[in-house]
């Protein structure tokens, strides 16, 4: 498999076209040009976002001595909230879509194009925090980019490849997650992950990258248990 | 009031995700049950709040002892049964368990601003052999509890005439219990009982509808 991460046209465009809209957010032309229209849909909403908080940070600047216990703050909160709610969901939704036709292509460009993306989001605190789907998707993300390290360093292959959207996304980690808890508490059938990877084709560092993020507590009893089955390297 | 079945205990949930669901009766199914007792689960499909899925799970068991709970929440504790049936059966002022409960609810109605209970503590070691006991680790009497696990003994409606939706149906049921004069408990565990997979996010978009709802019906109400 050949991975071009480093001279990456796809994704040195991305983050180069995202530096020009960055710098020139009025050249509606020239951006309508450099992107497509899914792309443009995101920006432009991230755009309605940053609008409505703007209003909003103007509007509520009078009530900032607010606290925890503070009626009128916590009102402020869920006003603000409220009021995000059908951008945050169009947001999303632009998002998703985006992130499914790049997972589709199943290749590892496409994911460093996701991750972009993401990290547009979530430096801009918009809805990364908002739905579920999203905690999971970084999760992914570093198994990603830990399995492209070892592409590098020992040509192992980029098992994430195989997952296609963003749902498959989140049910391979809850899926994952599941197994892991078994192995913690006991619950048979404990060794069901073993059967589960080879079956899905993905690689222990995925493994690896979920436990270290899901809630799992006795996370050293899991991968002692791990490295009995598939030894220490996986 | 219906004759209820003292000798079994029925798990209610409401169901939209079977991944999720399979997993959880898969440690319904792990827990260890004392002799003589029957365990019934009732699963919720297509419930138009959690209000009125409960209704209708509490409505189609004769059970004395009834668990609702969320479909991503998976019961660790392998002696839960044994556990929440020896504090039902030492108190019967007790109408309600939960895992996750606050000890004074704040005038605002927002759970996670007040004193939380159990507070956030680190998995202790030789967790395994970990039993909860009773008498030696007792009780926290609570305002209210988390709606991920609440174990009662007794049938008191939900109110869906007023939480027609997905928040505030817990606290709700809390002050619905503690109207009638029962108690809620939350047991003083030393580690977690439950594993919840929720993750660190605030997606509550009702929240506030049923925030305001829920001050309205029960603020003035309250001693």
């Amino acid at each position: 498999m050949m991975v071009n991460i480093m001279g990456s046209r796809e994704k040195r465009a991305l983050i180069d076209r995202l530096e020009y809209y960055m710098g020139h957010p009025e050249d509606e032309k020239s951006l309508a040009a450099m992107f497509t229209e899914e792309e443009m849909n995101i920006l432009h909403t991230v755009k309605e976002f940053e609008r409505l908080r703007g209003i909003m940070e103007y509007e509520y600047a009078e009530s900032r001595n607010g606290g925890a216990d503070n009626p009128a703050y916590i009102e402020e909160v869920f006003e603000r909230r409220e009021r995000e709610r059908d951008v945050s969901f169009r947001l999303k939704g632009h998002f998703v879509c985006q992130t499914d036709w790049l997972l589709g292509g199943g290749l590892a460009e496409n994911w460093l194009q996701v991750l972009t993306w993401y990290r547009l989001l979530k430096g801009r605190d918009l809805i990364v925090n908002r739905f579920w789907e999203f905690p999971v998707l970084e999760t992914m993300l570093q198994a990603f980019l830990e399995e492209l390290k070892l592409f590098y360093t020992e040509g192992q292959a980029i098992s994430v490849l195989a997952m296609h959207s963003l749902e498959e996304i989140t049910g391979t980690y809850f899926d994952i997650v599941f197994l892991l808890r078994r192995i913690e508490y006991g619950v048979e059938p404990m060794d069901g992950i073993v059967s589960y990877l080879s079956g899905k084709g993905l690689s222990l560092t995925v493994v690896e990258a979920v436990l270290e993020d899901a809630r799992i507590f006795d996370k050293r009893k899991v991968k002692n248990v791990l490295e009995g089955w598939f030894g220490k390297d996986g | 009031m219906e004759r209820m079945d003292e000798k079994k205990i029925c798990f209610i949930i409401c169901v939209n995700n079977d991944r999720f669901f399979n997993e959880c009766i898969r440690y319904i199914h792990w827990l260890e049950v004392p002799e003589g007792m029957e365990v019934e689960l009732l699963e919720i499909r297509d419930a138009c709040s959690m209000a009125a899925g409960y209704n209708e799970g509490m409505n189609g068991s004769d059970a004395k002892y009834k668990v609702y709970m969320h479909q991503d929440a998976f019961i660790v504790n392998k002696f839960f049964i044994y556990d929440i049936l020896s504090i039902f059966e030492s108190d019967a002022g007790i109408g309600m368990i939960g895992l996750i409960g606050v000890k004074k609810l704040p005038e605002s109605g927002i759970m996670w601003l007040g004193d939380r209970v159990p507070p956030v503590h680190e998995l202790g070691k030789n967790w395994e052999e970990y039993r909860y006991d009773r008498e030696k680790d007792g009780l926290w009497e609570v305002d209210g509890i988390d709606g991920v696990l609440m174990a009662t003994q007794y049938d008191i409606p939900w109110r869906e005439d007023v939480f027609d939706g997905w928040d505030f149906y817990d606290l709700s049921q809390s002050f619905e219990m503690r109207k009638r004069g029962f108690r809620i408990v939350v047991p003083v565990h030393k580690r977690f009982w439950h594993q919840h997979d929720d993750k660190p996010v605030l997606s509550t978009w009702d929240y506030n509808k049923y925030r305001k709802r829920f001050l309205e019906e029960y603020a003035e109400k309250e001693e």
